[in-house]
């Protein structure tokens, strides 16, 4: 059972709410911390190849790089399956570490104890 | 955040918590360690000391460690004594005037995750002998040696890491602890990584990251202003 689970509403739309959920999920998976990232609405294209190369705000780490220390250090990418379905989003299209989820999972999260951030 | 932090360790994680308390010289720390009221018995070589409360316990422990520059841990050991904790730590102080040991003892009862009742006995400062130098640092990362202030005490390092606030892409906040992490992938357990960082607030992260990753911090050294050295235990 993760002990973070940390929410990500926003891909391109919002460059620094994508990549300051992946950089606290890194510190956090830093620590030991098992944190999983779980992307919601525009934030599950994150999750597809070649996506989060395009994503780099000024001041921060490009998004790609934070996105795959995370996953080195052991963090998990869960895509909603609710929100990848509409956006014909499947596995095939996920980049390494990244795993399309029900909402049943992120709710075993939380009430297994697992505390949350939004982005 | 600390909340949880607090539900959640282990009696022994709470035992390493005070050591890293006084070697991180984070002394107000000691209010999430124990409890509001916590009933003391210090027994220092001049005199015994009781405490009813944790302002007076953070005053004297204050009082004790916060002149020294530099305080090392030589050896610890945390574990249940029946029914109470028992923390034992040895630890090497340094200060201008040269280099002391010190070793306390402690027993103590918990309720509700904190400490309500502790008995310390105290060795006092007893000086060294003589200064000791320290050995070269190994530069594994590409990392030059060096030699640290003649009155500080050795630490063996197998390891080193330097973090450059300036040149790395983001707050050090955001990559510090990562990039530890990876470093310390390289190390066996019980090997000390050294990281040398630039920036003051790194302070709290390391702090932080310790109490929650369970690697020990075996000391902190502030040789200029700004510039920190932090020598970590493998877990």
């Amino acid at each position: 059972m993760a002990k973070l689970l940390i929410n990500c509403t926003h891909g391109e739309d919002d460059p620094e709410r994508a990549t300051l959920a992946f950089i606290v999920g890194n510190v956090a998976q830093s620590a030991d911390q098992d944190t999983i990232v779980l992307l919601t609405i525009d934030g599950v294209w994150l999750a597809t190849n070649g996506y989060a190369g395009r994503i780099h705000k000024e001041g921060f780490q490009p998004l790609s790089d934070v996105m795959r220390s995370f996953v080195e250090n052991g963090g998990k990418i869960w895509a909603c399956g609710t929100c990848t379905k509409p956006r014909g989003i499947t596995e095939a299209d996920l980049i390494p570490g990244a795993k399309i989820v029900t909402a049943a999972s992120a709710i075993e999260q939380l009430v297994g104890g697992a505390a949350s951030m939004d982005f | 955040m600390e909340g949880l932090m607090e539900s959640v360790r282990t009696e022994e994680q709470l035992g390493e918590e005070w050591i890293q308390m006084i070697v991180g010289r984070d002394f107000e720390r000691i209010t999430k360690i124990c409890d509001p009221d916590v009933e003391s018995r210090l027994l220092v070589p001049k005199r015994i000391y009781q405490l009813e409360n944790v302002a007076d316990l953070l005053e004297r422990v204050k009082d004790w460690f916060n002149e020294y520059e530099f305080i090392e841990i030589l050896s610890t050991r945390v574990e249940k004594v029946g029914r109470k904790l028992g923390i034992f730590y040895r630890l090497g102080c340094s200060e201008p005037g040269g280099n002391s040991i010190i070793e306390q003892q402690i027993f103590c009862n918990l309720t509700d995750g904190r400490i309500n009742r502790l008995w310390l006995l105290c060795s006092g400062f007893q000086p060294e002998d003589a200064p000791v130098e320290m050995v070269d640092t190994v530069g594994v990362n590409g990392g030059s040696s060096s030699k640290a202030s003649s009155t500080q005490p050795a630490l063996e390092v197998q390891a080193l890491l330097e973090f450059k606030a300036e040149a790395s892409q983001g707050s050090t906040c955001a990559l510090l602890t990562p990039y530890i992490k990876r470093k310390l992938g390289e190390l066996n357990s019980g090997e000390v990584l050294e990281v040398r960082v630039d920036d003051p607030s790194a302070k709290e992260d390391i702090l932080s990251w310790g109490r929650l990753s369970g690697n020990q911090i075996l000391a902190i050294r502030e040789d200029e202003p700004g510039q920190l050295r932090f020598y970590l235990r493998k877990k």
